[in-house]
């Protein structure tokens, strides 16, 4: 069996465009989930007994079904009431949703576990319950659910190769483009393995250096 | 709009794949844990090459989209061994190669938790080491990792869909011949997407009960 980088060079610049592309797609779609999370998030902890029902409703559908589904089902949904999206749009759409479901709970988690008095405490001093999430909440809650948001992140770019089934023009998809044109699965497959295991590797890698800046504390405990 | 008529017609098609996605995930869970305790035992091995080797292989595993590792098992692994895989086979082999990774962590989390002072205790009663696993770690192991195995295996049940894109005629491929047959898209997938919901949904409550109950054995 023989190994043929020259495949692999011959097409670096169609798979560097769908490397890009899975870059852009995540980098578009994490943030958005992470804002749909919040939002999530907070209906559910502050948002009366339907706003929670609804919220761990979505929650569950979003974390029980494939999401080959999902994104099947965005695709040729969407149709149907005449909302005609570039499948980039609609993926875009689905990663965000996906990501937002799994975020609410990891952030539920998170908010749960700070002591309550800190809550009565800023009601106490006059401040409306924004300010107590954005000031108080929000930055204790940071440091602790980076590991999880890491994970999710992570989760994020692999599942994106699942939205070459929907022609989107990522990674996986290009991979497959090259193969049907130079019948080298090997070659191509081995070099976006590599591709994403980077790409993932890197991530953790920042998420470590992000985890010893915001939680000093925890990082010394760790060493020591 | 939705006309679901056409569609439930055939659901004892429907009922078929999602017997075969659980089949498939059922076997690929079963290959998954053997090689998961091989992965386990490369990482308490003596030597270091055999722990980097199992290290690289859970990095690996873990850094890269399961549809690459199935395209990889399909249509590399063949010229590899020479052997041909029908896609059945090589989407249960995907899987199982996929779960090791992700069983061996929990094998090891689990391990954590067993007190050192069991081992000694095993050493001092003089049992043989295979006896101290089979007697005495084995069954407080299993307590603590049943619940992380039955979410492990929703992971895989639901990552058993990606096995559509090798024409592996699970719960997904099926919807999509469905769809091919009725035009009708939504329906199929909607379908498609209750059955999912109800398998993976009573698993995640048989998991939280399961981890309740542990806790309540515990305390």
């Amino acid at each position: 069996m023989s190994f043929d980088t020259a495949v692999i060079l011959d097409n670096w610049p169609v798979l560097a465009r769908g490397f890009g592309n899975t870059v852009l797609i995540c980098a578009v779609a994490l943030p958005l989930g992470f804002a749909l999370g919040t939002a999530l998030a907070l209906a559910r902890l502050r948002g009366g007994s339907i706003a929670a029902t609804a919220v761990s409703a979505y929650v569950e559908i979003f974390r029980n079904i494939p999401f080959l589904i999902q994104v099947f089902l965005l695709f040729y949904v969407l149709p149907m009431f005449g909302v005609r999206l570039s499948p980039v749009t609609v993926s875009i759409g689905a990663l965000t949703a996906y990501a937002g479901a799994y975020l609410a709970e990891i952030l539920r988690g998170a908010l749960q576990s700070i002591p309550h008095g800190q809550v009565e405490a800023g009601y106490a001093l006059g401040l409306r319950y924004m300010t107590i999430f954005r000031k108080i909440l929000l930055p204790q809650v940071v440091g602790y659910i980076l590991p999880a948001a890491t994970n999710l992140t992570i989760t994020l770019i692999k599942e994106s190769a699942i939205l070459s089934a929907i022609t989107v023009p990522e990674l996986t998809y290009m991979a497959q483009d090259v193969i049907g044109r130079t019948f080298s699965p090997v070659e191509i497959f081995t070099a976006i393995a590599l591709l994403y295991w980077g790409l993932t590797a890197l991530v953790a890698a920042i998420s470590r250096g992000l985890e010893h800046r915001l939680q000093p504390h925890l990082a010394a405990r760790r060493a020591g | 709009m939705f006309h679901f008529s056409k569609t439930l017609a055939l659901l004892p098609q429907f009922l078929v794949g999602a017997g075969i996605t659980l089949g498939v995930s059922a076997v690929g869970f079963l290959v998954g844990t053997l090689i998961g305790f091989g992965l386990l035992a490369c990482g308490r091995s003596r030597w270091l090459f055999v722990r980097w080797i199992g290290a690289i292989y859970t990095s690996f595993i873990r850094g890269t989209p399961l549809i690459v590792q199935i395209f990889v098992v399909y249509y590399v692994l063949p010229g590899l061994i020479g052997i041909d895989l029908p896609p059945l086979v090589a989407g249960v082999l995907a899987l199982g190669f996929n779960s090791a990774a992700f069983v061996a962590e929990i094998l090891r989390g689990g391990l954590t938790r067993i007190p050192a002072g069991q081992y000694e205790a095993a050493k001092a009663l003089g049992l043989k080491p295979a006896v101290t696993w089979l007697k005495v770690i084995l069954p407080q192991l299993m307590r603590t990792i049943i619940p992380p195995m039955v979410n492990e295996f929703t992971m895989l049940v639901k990552a058993s869909s990606i096995l559509s894109v090798i024409a592996v005629v699970e719960l997904t491929r099926t919807a999509q011949n469905i769809m091919n047959v009725t035009y009708r898209p939504v329906e199929a997938f909607c379908v498609a997407a209750v059955l999912y919901f109800i398998v993976l949904f009573s698993c995640s409550l048989l998991t939280r009960l399961l981890e309740r109950r542990a806790q309540g054995g515990r305390a």
